[in-house]
């Protein structure tokens, strides 16, 4: 049985508000009925049917092809099932995802994982800045889950995550994981810049040297962590295209900080 | 109808066992070593529910890759009579003596059932340093110590399982009846999901229910010592002069009986067997406990 799908036929100039396509919408509504939905774009409402070939049965599955970074908020609030995505989506992709799995193909735009409270993001290609950060007013970011990307992030990236797990294969920009209340972030690129500043709890694992502010970060001697095989144990058995089996278990060097905040958070560098 | 195996008879008896509470925790540490005295620490004193309150063995050792964190490790079951007193007894011993050990961790074995805290109550030793992770919809807490931090997961779960399947070994003499019960219970280890609480897998000092004495609840098992043998009513055959037990504890009806099935035949499998007068079973007329092995059944 073919999954919902919805192929974007047409060129879309101004950003379309993808959080109607709800997981009841996918599950519940028949094919013409998605088709006659009205959904915003830009400043006008269109019919789904205007933007988008609809094929595929009731699912708990939607397949949204041919898609492009002017899609917004993919995946919103989904709380089970499974949406791909082929090509690029726009802002908010997995805005307050629940426990649902939400795959990108490309590459996502601002804000991805934002409000996220379980689940998993993975995208394959870059992610935009403030990943798996709080909305404009909003105390916390991420709060639980997975968010895996395969390529770069922009900056901001974990910025008041508070649980949760982030993995970014490539670089980072600046100031990720800033103002970190708690939660995970594992950073394999190069030397991210100024990691953590203002943390006050969670951990950050580089696997180069970051540029630290280190006034601010307190090293400890090296040591084995049972915690850090444990995570890694656990981002394998993901299988999201992260392969941390390539760093051993020897000893981790370990920053403590933000002193300036009196942070009690973690750098790790495998 | 007797059943033989190898010429030992098989009398046509029952184990009588009870329900239980049981938990199970994995514990792990940076090599073999250090695993082993854990698992030696934390299941110490845990023969008997009567005075120990909680009966604890080693389940099974598991490898690297069997593990959470992919160091050496153990599973460990925790048998008790009611949830609170196992959930006490969990907490006091991993506090003790697991998270005294060096570079253990500990984590859930079983992941349904009623909650059982671990980390949960352990945590506050931090002293407000202790970090909490969650992955995978599972807490952990890391909390400082002196040889850099205890991983322990927030709780494991109880769940409902059987204490006190058991069967009888009566031998000529110590020596055929004390390698009968080794290799039963080396093959017992090998069933999951069950141990046998008592030193080396084996009880000598089987029990009856009361005493002459009014502040016992159980005494000794008069009709199998040998040495009261004439005194009293006894159930030794002609010969017999030494009887070892071998008490088995599971998390479910079957797999008790497969460890009785398994540590029976393996019993009277070699060449101790000719020392084997036969296998019988401990109970108390069935009014005690609800779980009843038959040992015909059992082997069938």
């Amino acid at each position: 049985m073919k999954p919902r799908e919805l192929m974007l036929y047409r060129k879309v100039t101004a950003p379309v508000d993808m959080s109607q396509i709800t997981e009841q919408v996918v599950r519940n509504h028949s094919t013409n009925e998605v088709e006659n939905m009205l959904i915003s774009v830009g400043r006008e409402f269109h019919f789904v049917g205007d933007l988008f070939r609809v094929s595929g049965v009731r699912s708990k599955h939607l397949m949204i092809a041919n898609s492009c970074n002017k899609l917004n908020r993919i995946g919103q609030g989904w709380a089970n099932g499974f949406v791909s995505v082929i090509g690029d989506a726009g802002d908010f992709a997995g805005h307050s995802l629940r426990g649902a799995t939400l795959e990108v193909s490309g590459s996502v735009g601002a804000y991805a994982g934002c409000g996220m409270k379980g689940g998993t993001i993975n995208i394959l290609g870059n992610a935009g800045d403030w990943l798996a950060a709080p909305l404009s007013g909003a105390k916390l970011g991420m709060n639980d889950g997975y968010i895996f990307v395969q390529r770069n992030a922009g900056s901001r990236a974990g910025h008041r995550m508070r649980r949760g797990v982030i993995v970014v294969n490539g670089n980072v920009g600046d100031g990720a994981c800033s103002s970190m209340i708690g939660g995970t972030a594992v950073l394999l690129g190069d030397s991210p810049q100024f990691p953590g500043t203002h943390m006050r709890r969670g951990t950050i694992v580089c696997n180069i040297n970051p540029r630290l502010a280190h006034a601010s970060f307190f090293e400890q001697e090296t040591r084995h962590l049972a915690f850090f095989s444990l995570l890694k144990s656990v981002i394998v058995k993901k299988e999201c295209g992260v392969d941390l089996n390539r760093f051993p278990d020897l000893p981790l060097r370990r920053f403590v900080g933000d002193r300036n905040v009196q942070g009690m958070g973690e750098v790790l560098v495998i | 109808m007797t059943l033989k195996i190898n010429g030992v008879s098989i009398q046509e008896t029952f184990a009588e066992a009870f329900p239980m509470q049981a938990a199970r925790v994995i514990v792990t540490a940076h090599n073999r070593k250090w695993v082993s005295h854990a698992v030696q620490s934390v299941t110490g004193f845990a023969t008997s529910v009567i005075a120990c309150k909680v009966e604890a063995g080693l389940e099974r050792e598991l490898t690297a890759d069997e593990t959470p964190d992919r160091r050496p490790g153990a599973a460990i079951l925790f048998f008790s009579m009611s949830g609170s007193q196992l959930e006490e007894q969990i907490r006091d011993r991993v506090g003790q003596c697991l998270l005294t050990s060096p570079t253990s961790a500990v984590y859930s074995g079983i992941d349904e059932g009623k909650p059982v805290a671990l980390g949960k109550a352990l945590r506050y030793f931090g002293d407000g340093f202790q970090i909490s992770k969650k992955l995978d919809n599972r807490r952990y807490w890391r909390i400082p110590v002196m040889d850099g931090e205890f991983v322990c997961e927030d709780v494991t779960h109880r769940i409902d399982a059987i204490g006190g399947g058991n069967f009888l070994i009566v031998a000529r003499d110590i020596d055929h009846a004390l390698a009968a019960a080794e290799s039963a219970v080396a093959t017992i280890h090998d069933v999951a999901g069950t141990i046998t609480p008592f030193p080396g897998g084996v009880v000598r000092s089987g029990s009856k229910v009361g005493s002459k004495y009014r502040q016992l609840v159980a005494s000794t098992n008069d009709a199998y010592c040998p040495t009261l043998r004439g005194l009293v009513a006894t159930n030794l055959p002609r010969g017999a002069n030494t009887v070892l037990e071998i008490v088995i504890d599971g998390i479910s009806e079957e797999r008790v009986s497969q460890a009785m099935r398994h540590g029976i035949n393996a019993a009277c499998s070699g060449e101790w067997a000719a020392g084997l007068m036969e296998i019988t079973a401990s109970n108390f007329g069935g009014k005690l406990g609800k779980f009843h092995f038959h040992l015909h059944e059992v082997l069938e």
